[in-house]
């Protein structure tokens, strides 16, 4: 038989475990937030989607582009992502350059206002994207 | 004094007053990272800038002006002559694009001037030059003078504006 004062003891442990699993999902949460804030992700997804489509705006058809993106490996692996074919992707069709970083993350797109045809290919091993920008097909 | 047994502890512990504090908490730290990691990359002066100079690649040659623009005017098809894309400039929303073209004393050769894109550009391009509006399309404006093909002097003047932000998917 559970006695009175074994009743408020019981309920004082259960909300004291309460608090602690609270604070524990607060911080971890917290933490987490702040984790995936802190690696840069978002911020290199944006600034090497907007170089490669500047890059692409600024090339006359003939042209070929080599970019170093030995960086964004880095950042892949440190967030343990493993592309199923580029980090990078040109759609020539809809103008996009799109970069994607991390497993969760969509990645970030931009487009270019270059109408030529955007011949493009990431060499995983060297980690580098060649780009080529040919005549577009009339 | 709080005597414990006089408390019931849920109380203590789980009351409004203390999610509230950490609500302010959750609000002040993240709002702090979010401000703190926000930095944006913002090249819209530098894609109306890029836009200018391959408008102004195609339409002059060693100093002398495109003889088709000249003859075919207002119906010619800046994007398909200078490769660009009608529907990113035009139809996205996002740019805007100015030509004027007019003889050595400024008067115009043109019936009216190329305009494409986003036309409420142009006059938020004349609210940026006396005021910072910070979410206000960037602006990049040109006077070229060029030659025809008696060796006149043209003026043109280019106005390429962007607002491009890119996008978080």
């Amino acid at each position: 038989m559970i006695k009175r004062g074994d009743k408020r003891g019981m309920g004082l442990l259960l909300s004291t475990i309460i608090f602690i699993v609270l604070n524990l999902v607060f911080f971890a949460s917290l933490f987490l937030f702040i984790g995936v804030k802190s690696t840069g992700v978002s911020l290199h997804e944006q600034v090497y989607a907007k170089q490669i489509a500047l890059l692409i705006d600024g090339a006359k058809p003939g042209t070929s582009i080599e970019v170093d993106i030995y960086k964004l490996y880095e950042i892949a692996k440190k967030n343990e992502y493993q592309p199923a074919k580029s980090l990078v992707e040109i759609n020539s069709q809809e103008k996009e350059v799109k970069v994607k970083l991390t497993e969760r993350g969509k990645g970030y797109s931009f487009k270019h206002f270059n109408d030529a045809l955007v011949v493009w290919g990431e060499n995983s091993d060297k980690k580098k994207l060649h780009i080529e920008i040919k005549e577009a097909k009339a | 004094m709080i005597r414990l047994y006089n408390k019931k502890a849920g109380e203590r512990y789980l009351s409004p007053w203390m999610f509230l504090i950490w609500g302010m908490v959750v609000v002040a730290i993240v709002a702090g990272i979010l401000i703190f990691y926000s930095a944006k990359a913002d090249v819209r002066q530098q894609e109306a800038q890029l836009l200018v100079a391959r408008v102004v690649d195609c339409l002059v040659e060693q100093g002398h002006i495109n003889e088709n623009f000249l003859a075919l005017k207002e119906n010619f098809d800046v994007f398909k002559q200078c490769s660009l894309s009608g529907e990113i400039i035009d139809k996205s929303g996002k740019f805007y694009l100015y030509i004027n073209v007019s003889d050595e004393l400024e008067n115009s050769i043109f019936e009216k001037p190329i305009e494409k894109g986003d036309k409420s550009f142009k006059v938020w391009c004349g609210v940026k030059e006396e005021a910072e509006a910070e979410f206000f399309a960037e602006c990049y404006k040109k006077k070229i003078y060029a030659l025809d093909k008696d060796n006149k002097k043209i003026i043109l003047d280019i106005i390429a504006s962007s607002n491009q932000f890119g996008k978080k998917l």
